[in-house]
């Protein structure tokens, strides 16, 4: 079959793509999968950190690594708004509020950006854009691996903080038992604020990360969304290192699918070994813990 | 009065408005049946036995699609594509329904599969030559009744009213029935339900099918109004979102609130388009996204909650 | 004396390496008041989630009526005719008290001529017909019991399960339960009881069953049970026993 000579080139995309899908589901797994918090507005999150970054390349000349320092503060803003406005009032609600509310969060901000920006693509010029690292007969751009040295990096940090320290502590005791932790005096309340910004404010990293070798359009988040939600329930919900390893599979099954197949088949696998864990294996790849 | 008559009455009503509008109003008369047929049968799953649904795309488009194809391909009339739609909407229903239910998959969850399996559907069509892939079908115009094409918009106004009339024909006969009380109990609380010897995975799979199946009916009606369907139209997300939008803001608890939301916001949608069309495309959706906000913190009994409250409080 | 209507069989549910329940057996008949108690965390709610079909048990083995009915789902056992109440009361709020009672009567899928004249009635033996059209979320707790109870009795259940259906009310209150759950009795309905008040079970029960730690460790008639030495140890304490 002479599809194989570019195996390792689809391998190497589909790993850098599960890269990008892990560093977005990252956030997704401290909101849901920790604090069961479900907000379909995440993806848009990350679509308004692209902006952010496109503003600072077309109006301050700024290139997105640098332009980091400013885009990362103000989505965690934006996310703190957000908790406190949309998030907090309807936690303790029925499932439904919270999906249709973050769902209308995310019909605003999407739109916003349209009217805003209007549909045409952007590019963001970096000093990396287009720098590519090859190893082999695969080329790989460099952009992109710093962004998955970062994702592993990042996954690495939040599994690390919520398990050793204080702090993540208090955040998983606020989680797990909303009215005990209470009782022992912690202000669960802030402790979802706080996770909430990390989860979300993450994308303000994320974004600046993968400007190199993304386009930014309105409707970019929404790709990653229900990416994002696939990634966490095949990472086990609330597993930082299921997130990594989930977002890696689905990266390269849509990299090496769309190698075999052509067209935009690769979707179609993704959504149905979704479906297919969620009737089977609900409990995802690392297992355990229940859904 | 008895419900199924009133329900005639505002039928024969309707009936007798349509010829009496502008083309425009006739063409708004046929869209804010369809919709309001859609959202209807949206709610009979989401609203009544309390699963919310993401992707109910997947039954219109599926009607859409299977009524098409049979018309385009193999000269089926299209009045016989409507039962075809209606039995593959009602499968798909049923078969969603019973993979998913069985497991005990919450909310959430089930939000998202239908959600995956709409856009699966997407996909999929869009790679499949013989239904028109991403360019999608168009259906030649012959003006004849056979063809479910009518010479008028007044011919679509009665036909798009007549499922309007099915869709709230169903929906009353389920009130009345232990059907509406098996619906009741597994929305409020599925121990008690299972309690009362409700079986309460039977009952979802039975609302999935109901649904799917009267949410399919709209597919072929739609696809002989307009003459074309392609993936985005039929199996998108914005026509999921439509359903379960409609349904909240015209009134999740109620029986025809997601009517009322269509009778207001179908309209409002097009005017916005025509006063803000091309420059400003989108406008609509934020205006979308801020009601669905404001309907669930300020008023989670929609504009049907709100009217009846309102007429309570006059009557005192 | 006739067979049994319940009989519990060495039942034992696990979770982990906690037994919740460890081989517990029991007999109930027609007709009869058990009540079943015990200290906080004896299994007595565990138990009963087993015989209503919510849990598995991990062993042993439940018969209704002489049919085996372990592990069957909580629904088919309802319209066998087992019914139950909630500790924590699970009235259907947004809906009126007298839906929530119809939902009981066509639960279980049998033919019923007049449902709303059935639930009607249901309502007026436990003194709730004349809040019949109140939304079940605006009743006080004495009155949601009532209509726990109620929308149990809808089911037309042989027996019923009663799961601390007196916790959090007054003695008046608890009169009035003790009144309605006597005329369920005169009517040939077996009662399971879990309670904690001790007065009204012990009044009630044809037999007692104390649980502790997961085991039966006593059974008799109230009198029996009450002067047990390890009945008495079990809620007190070794220390607290006197001389023998």
């Amino acid at each position: 079959m002479d599809l194989l000579p570019l195996l390792p080139q689809a391998l190497a995309d589909g790993i850098l793509l599960g890269g990008v899908y892990a560093i977005v589901a990252v956030g997704l797994t401290m909101t849901f999968g920790v604090l069961r918090i479900v907000n379909f507005a995440h993806g848009d999150f990350l679509a308004v950190g692209l902006y952010l970054t496109y503003l600072g390349a077309a109006l301050l000349g700024l290139d997105p690594y640098l332009s980091l320092v400013l885009v990362l503060p103000l989505v965690t803003l934006a996310a703190a708004f957000t908790y406190k406005l949309l998030v907090a009032p309807v936690i303790k609600a029925p499932e439904h509020n919270q999906i249709v509310v973050t769902l209308g969060l995310s019909l605003i901000l999407q739109n916003a950006m349209l009217v805003f920006f209007t549909a045409d693509l952007h590019a963001i010029p970096s000093v990396l854009s287009g720098q590519i690292v090859r190893f082999g007969n695969v080329f790989i751009q460099a952009a992109a691996l710093i962004a998955s040295a970062v994702s592993i990096a990042l996954c690495l940090g939040l599994y690390w903080f919520l398990r050793s320290t204080e702090l993540g502590r208090l955040i998983r005791a606020s989680a797990q038992d909303r009215d005990a932790a209470l009782m022992c005096g912690v202000n669960v309340d802030r402790m979802y604020l706080l996770a909430f910004c990390i989860g979300v404010g993450s994308l303000g990293l994320v974004a600046p990360l993968i400007a190199p070798f993304n386009y930014v359009s309105p409707s970019v988040g929404s790709n990653f969304t229900l990416t994002a939600f696939i990634v966490v329930v095949l990472g086990s919900m609330g597993n930082f290192a299921g997130a990594l390893i989930g977002g890696f599979i689905i990266g390269i099954v849509e990299a090496v699918g769309g190698l075999l197949t052509g067209g935009s088949i690769n979707f179609i696998i993704t959504y149905a070994i979704f479906i297919l864990f969620l009737l089977f294996k609900p409990e995802g790849l690392l297992g355990g813990r229940r859904a | 009065m008895k419900p199924m008559l009133l329900l005639a009455l505002a039928v024969a009503l309707l009936a007798g408005l349509a010829p009496l509008l502008s083309i425009y109003g006739q063409h708004i008369f046929v869209l804010v049946a369809l919709y309001g047929s859609v959202a209807l049968a949206w709610n009979i799953l989401g609203g009544m036995a309390g699963q919310m649904s993401l992707g109910h795309a997947l039954f219109v488009g599926a009607g859409a699609y299977v009524s098409t194809a049979l018309y385009l391909k193999y000269s089926v009339s299209p009045w016989i594509g409507l039962v075809f739609a209606a039995a593959i909407g009602g499968a798909l229903g049923a078969l969603m329904g019973y993979t998913v239910f069985r497991r005990k998959l919450s909310g959430v969850y089930f939000a998202l599969v239908t959600l995956a399996l709409a856009e699966m559907a997407l996909h999929i069509v869009s790679n499949v030559g013989f239904l028109g892939a991403a360019n999608g079908l168009s259906i030649p115009s012959k003006p004849d009744f056979a063809n479910f094409q009518f010479g008028s918009k007044l011919g679509f106004c009665y036909a798009a009213l007549g499922i309007l009339a099915l869709v709230s024909g169903v929906i009353l006969a389920i009130d009345r029935s232990r059907l509406g009380y098996v619906f009741l109990a597994i929305r409020e609380n599925e121990r008690a339900a299972a309690a009362l010897g409700i079986d309460v995975v039977q009952g979802k799979v039975i609302a999935a099918a109901i649904s799917g199946a009267l949410a399919a009916l709209v597919g072929p009606v739609y696809a002989n109004y307009v003459l074309f369907i392609d993936p985005e139209s039929v199996l998108g997300v914005p026509l999921s979102i439509d359903a379960l939008l409609f349904s909240f803001v015209g009134g999740l608890g109620s029986l025809f609130g997601p009517l009322l939301g269509a009778i207001v916001l179908v309209p409002l949608t097009e005017l916005l388009r025509s006063l803000l069309g091309g420059k400003l495309a989108g406008v609509h959706l934020i205006v979308y996204g801020v009601l669905l906000i404001l309907v669930m913190r300020l008023a989670p009994q929609g504009l049907w909650g709100l009217l009846t409250a309102a007429i309570a409080r006059r009557k005192k | 004396m006739s067979a049994p209507l319940l009989q519990v069989n060495q039942v034992s549910r696990w979770f982990g390496g906690l037994r919740a329940v460890d081989e517990v057996s029991f007999d109930l008949h027609g007709h009869e008041i058990v009540g079943l108690i015990g200290p906080n965390g004896a299994g007595k709610t565990t138990l009963f989630e087993t015989i209503s079909g919510f849990i598995r048990p991990t062993k042993g083995a439940i018969a209704f009526d002489g049919h085996d009915i372990t592990g069957q789902p909580p629904h088919r056992l309802a319209r066998l005719g087992i019914g139950r109440t909630f500790q924590i009361v699970q009235p259907f709020r947004d809906v009126s008290v007298l839906e929530n009672v119809i939902a009981g009567v066509v639960g279980p899928n049998r033919e019923i001529t007049d449902p709303r004249g059935t639930a009607m009635a249901v309502l007026t033996r436990v003194k709730l017909d004349h809040r019949s059209s109140s939304l079940a979320r605006n009743l006080s707790l004495p009155e949601k019991k009532r209509l726990e109870i109620a929308r149990a009795l809808a089911i037309r259940p042989r027996l019923l399960l009663l799961d601390e259906v007196m916790a959090g009310l007054t003695p008046a209150e608890i009169d009035e339960i003790m009144v309605i759950l006597a005329d369920i009795r005169r009517e040939g309905i077996a009662l399971l009881i879990v309670e904690h008040v001790m007065r009204a079970i012990m009044s009630l029960s044809d037999r007692i069953v104390v649980m502790a730690n997961g085991r039966k460790i006593a059974e008799g008639l109230p009198a029996q049970v009450a002067a047990d030495r390890s009945v008495i140890e079990a809620y007190l304490g070794r220390r607290h026993y006197g001389p023998a």
